[in-house]
């Protein structure tokens, strides 16, 4: 079933010129990063009060804390077990370069998913856009024979679990996060 | 030294970087940081430019961006690194320069406060009412 979906969407690569740009800006290594990280960013100075912002900024903190744990498993889940990439082991018009790392799980599903489901808890309308670029992207390295539309549930999974992992550990440690925040407050960094 | 790719891709970050910093600031009243503290509208319009320009600039610029991130690309840490500095750069330069075309205004706040201690505003807050420097002033008199 993996390899039919990637067969059969592989199959329009070359055939609509708009659309293979398109997914090759969608699925760069730098688009989607890049527009989360700006996101975090802006949410960190974002709020129209102190309590707020300091909601916004423990948000952020939930989402670093996501991105960290989601590397972590995907770098056990790599260790243990590796999966070649679809166009190893398929015919396919490959549309993007040569990653040499396992296929499962995608780690750009895993990073952006994270984000997304941290940023989603607090801010539902800006959460559901980061995971509907992310999924364009994801879905375009499906498109573009480099991943199976199971190593990007793989990786939505591992990052969503991430980033709630994440939540979950930051209710725990609020002292410590207040801590954190009041210092950096001091010097106006939060 | 950076290379070429990762220059281009830092450029790319300090530029948006300094839109997101001005559009939130313009849509927060954060004034202290703000480049053109009188005119909120065209500050977002700008900022906003700023941020799809660089997006533009960096992915249709002429330049290939699907290399390979063991090659010529930056893997995932470099990536992080590199859009760190670029961030804090373009940060500092904007807590920098808006200090210095909001030196007057800013300096009202330290007026009306002067050493009041138990005047409590602190954080990014401050910067609705004064700069990064003067504010960073009354930081050191609390001392």
């Amino acid at each position: 079933m993996d390899s039919w979906i990637v067969k059969f969407l592989n199959n329009g690569v070359d055939s609509f010129k708009i659309l293979d740009e398109f997914m090759k800006l969608m699925m760069s290594d730098y688009l989607v990063p890049v527009t989360c990280s700006l996101v975090m960013l802006g949410l960190w100075f974002h709020g129209p009060k102190h309590a707020h912002r300091e909601l916004n900024q423990i948000t952020v903190c939930i989402a670093a804390g996501g991105i960290g744990t989601v590397n972590l498993l995907i770098a056990i889940l790599n260790a243990i077990y590796f999966r070649p990439r679809p166009f190893e082991v398929l015919e396919l018009n490959l549309l993007f370069y040569y990653p040499t790392d396992s296929s499962f799980p995608s780690n750009f599903a895993g990073v952006g998913f994270a984000v997304a489901t941290a940023v989603f808890l607090r801010h539902k309308k800006l959460g559901m856009f980061l995971g509907l670029i992310t999924l364009v992207g994801a879905g375009g390295r499906v498109y573009a024979g480099v991943h199976y539309p199971s190593d990007i549930l793989g990786g939505a999974i591992v990052g969503a679990t991430a980033s709630l992992f994440a939540y979950f550990v930051s209710k725990k440690i609020a002292v410590i996060l207040q801590i954190f925040l009041k210092l950096a407050r001091k010097i106006h960094f939060a | 030294m950076l290379e070429p790719f990762a220059f281009d891709y830092a450029q790319m970050v300090f530029v948006a970087t300094l839109g997101v910093i001005q559009l939130v600031a313009a849509r927060n009243n954060l004034h202290g940081i703000l480049l053109l503290r009188n005119n909120l509208l065209l500050t977002q319009f700008i900022a906003a430019a700023l941020i799809a320009g660089s997006f533009v600039w960096f992915f249709f610029g002429g330049e290939p961006r699907n290399i390979p991130d063991t090659g010529p690309g930056l893997e995932a840490n470099t990536q992080t690194i590199v859009f760190a500095s670029s961030a804090s750069l373009a940060i500092a330069l904007i807590f920098f320069v808006s200090s210095i075309l909001n030196h007057r205004w800013g300096s009202n706040y330290m007026k009306i406060s002067g050493s009041n201690k138990n005047d409590n505003v602190d954080g990014i807050s401050v910067f609705q009412k004064t700069t990064f420097f003067w504010a960073t002033v009354k930081f050191l008199f609390r001392l």
